[in-house]
């Protein structure tokens, strides 16, 4: 029969209040479930969080579970200014919600129960709350396993939070007692086995959720782990096949050096496919995302980037030329991935944008206090008022061949350029006739164009350098 | 006399795909063992003294082994965040760990804990030996 009791959950609640209403609900402390995003299982973290006194954020004071006192985490947590603040949905509101119920104090299972509870129900009869239920996978649990032991000690002390124990309340009500206690103890049955069929939907769909998720990051390890094997067996008799008597012959040598790139390309366009979405989402990713913990040899980023990009510029009949014009080696503070990043970028333009039997140049320079990078392409060029717009987002050059289709994203430049400023350097291109090249037996003007990236060899902000 | 060798752990499941990279630790002077299981790694770290730790977060946790609720993909992952937590007695505190990985599901987490570097799967071998020589350099360094 249908009963007058409500169930809630998170989502239904996250409509009734807005963020910003709920620095005003919470009186002392603010309660915060922030999607970390680090897993599955690491998904959620619950933060207690304190307005600060002028009430223009908030701070952070303890969290539930060992992530909170890592320093990515709290810089994250402090980065949320008052009313816009991420906020999930079953945690606050369910405590703010109980607050203003009849029942079991609720500050006295507060906040262990918010942690893990995905599906809280308050169940009333006639108006009149008789328990609220919380259902949750205790996905945090395996982590803090002490944890457990709290919530389990807290569930021991507050016995009316459970199915079993609902059931037995109603149990009680024998039969022979006035009619409506035993329609209530019809309803409490009835709310019971509601509540147990909703949580066990849940737990199954988590269930699901999860088995498909850990196939698809077992074959992504699958295929990452086969990559690297192939990678590390071609790479190994390169560099040492001459040591270890298998050094392997010319064209040998040449197609795992292709093979290489294939997998390097591979790679880096998925990097390149991930950063970029990163960068769409804000300008705020702050300098100190990079990693700037150490020195790098700029020759050695730029040969290893031309190595990822010479089979995939053979195969297009262009030769990719590496010039290095100093001969020592070029170590400065710079963040590895971000600026292989930005080179492999300039790189994958090039041989884009080049024509047949044309030459790409990168090379690679000092001069004071900045080291000089270049890659040269002969190609369809970039008209002169489009040479700064190359950098905006999503921009994509009219190129003057209207006949070539090039696939991008119109993103590489913005990212690129994202990236080289924040390293406190400069990125700029020019294009200029440039000769004459042959492509398909056609003769075609060709255009010279170079991008230019400039990076400090100190940092300012480095008080090393 | 000479220098004795840095020594390094590479726990890794499968150590036998990835050959190649021990043998070219051992071509630049480096001594290598190998692990291929959680339980097996920290035994080995409790019993030697190493300088170094290549650790592929998704490896198994050992066999008959059971941490109670870790999912074994994630054994690895949890030998970091408890080794760090303290929760493993008997493990050296300062050892350098390069992070190798197949996924990058724990990114965030894995950076956090304070890793020497964190390497995702494919990774070229020069990248990786620039990494171990980075780590050894800085363990050589300290006082």
């Amino acid at each position: 029969m249908a009963g007058d009791y409500t169930f809630f959950h998170g989502e239904a609640w996250a409509e009734e209040f807005a963020p910003s209403q709920l620095s005003q609900l919470v009186d002392r402390r603010a309660v915060e479930l922030i999607e970390l995003g680090l897993s599955q299982e690491l998904k959620t973290a619950v933060a207690v969080m304190q307005p600060t006194e002028d009430g223009s954020s908030y701070e952070y004071v303890t969290a539930s579970h060992g992530l909170a006192h890592r320093a990515p985490f709290c810089r994250y947590l402090r980065s949320f200014p008052a009313g816009e603040r991420l906020c999930h949905a079953n945690d606050c509101r369910v405590f703010e919600r109980l607050k203003g119920l009849a029942g079991p104090d609720p500050e006295s299972f507060y906040p262990c129960h918010m942690q893990l509870a995905d599906l809280a129900a308050p169940v009333r009869v006639g108006g009149r709350l008789v328990a609220v239920l919380f259902s949750g996978q205790r996905r945090l649990l395996k982590w803090r396993p002490a944890l457990g032991e709290r919530i389990a000690a807290l569930e021991r002390e507050i016995p009316e939070l459970n199915v079993a124990t609902l059931r037995r309340h109603a149990e009680t009500i024998r039969p022979g007692t006035p009619a409506s206690l035993l329609l209530l103890r019809e309803q409490l049955v009835d709310a019971a086995a509601q509540i147990q069929r909703f949580a066990e939907q849940r737990y199954n769909l988590w269930v699901a959720f999860q088995a498909r998720e850990r196939l698809v990051a077992e074959g992504n390890h699958e295929l990452r782990a086969a990559l690297q094997a192939a990678l590390i067996e071609a790479e190994f008799l390169d560099m040492y096949g001459s040591q270890v008597g298998l050094e392997p012959p010319p064209e040998i040598a040449e197609a795992l050096e292709r093979i290489c790139g294939e997998i390097y390309h591979l790679r880096d366009r998925t990097l390149a496919r991930l950063l970029a979405s990163r960068a769409r989402v804000a300008e705020a990713i702050p300098a100190c995302e990079y990693k700037l913990d150490r020195d790098h040899d700029l020759r050695t980023l730029l040969d290893d980037c031309v190595r990822a990009y010479r089979g995939i510029a053979r195969s297009r009949g262009i030769t990719i030329q590496l010039e290095v014009h100093s001969g020592a080696p070029l170590r400065f503070r710079f963040d590895w991935e971000s600026i292989r990043l930005v080179v492999s970028n300039l790189l994958d333009n090039a041989v884009k944008y080049s024509y047949a039997g044309t030459y790409v140049r990168a090379s690679v320079t000092r001069r004071d206090e900045w080291a000089l990078l270049a890659i040269e392409n002969m190609g369809t060029g970039i008209p002169p008022d489009e040479l700064t717009r190359v950098f905006e987002r999503f921009y994509r050059a009219r190129t003057r061949d209207a006949k070539r289709l090039i696939w991008g994203s119109g993103l590489g430049l913005t990212v690129a350029r994202e990236i080289v400023e924040a390293h406190g350097g400069g990125i700029w291109a020019e294009s200029e006739p440039g000769g004459r090249a042959t492509e398909s037996r056609q003769k075609l003007e060709g255009y010279k164009t170079t991008f230019h990236v400039k990076l400090p060899l100190h940092r300012k902000d480095d008080p090393d350098g | 006399m000479a220098e004795p060798r840095p020594r390094v752990l590479f726990a890794e499941d499968e150590a036998e795909r990835n050959r190649r990279f021990t043998d070219a630790l051992r071509l630049e002077g480096l001594d290598v063992d190998t692990v291929s299981t959680v339980v097996g790694c920290i035994e080995r770290l409790r019993a030697e003294p190493y300088d170094l730790l290549v650790l592929d977060v998704m490896m198994p946790l050992g066999d008959g082994e059971a941490w109670e609720g870790i999912d074994p993909i994630d054994a690895g992952v949890a030998l970091l965040t408890r080794w760090r937590d303290g929760e493993l007695p008997g493990l050296p505190e300062n050892l350098p760990v390069i992070v190798l990985t197949g996924t990058t599901r724990h990114r965030e987490l894995l950076e956090a804990l304070g890793v020497s570097d964190y390497l995702e799967k494919p990774c070229s071998l020069p990248w990786l030996l620039e990494a171990v020589r980075a780590a050894v350099r800085t363990e050589e360094g300290r006082p």
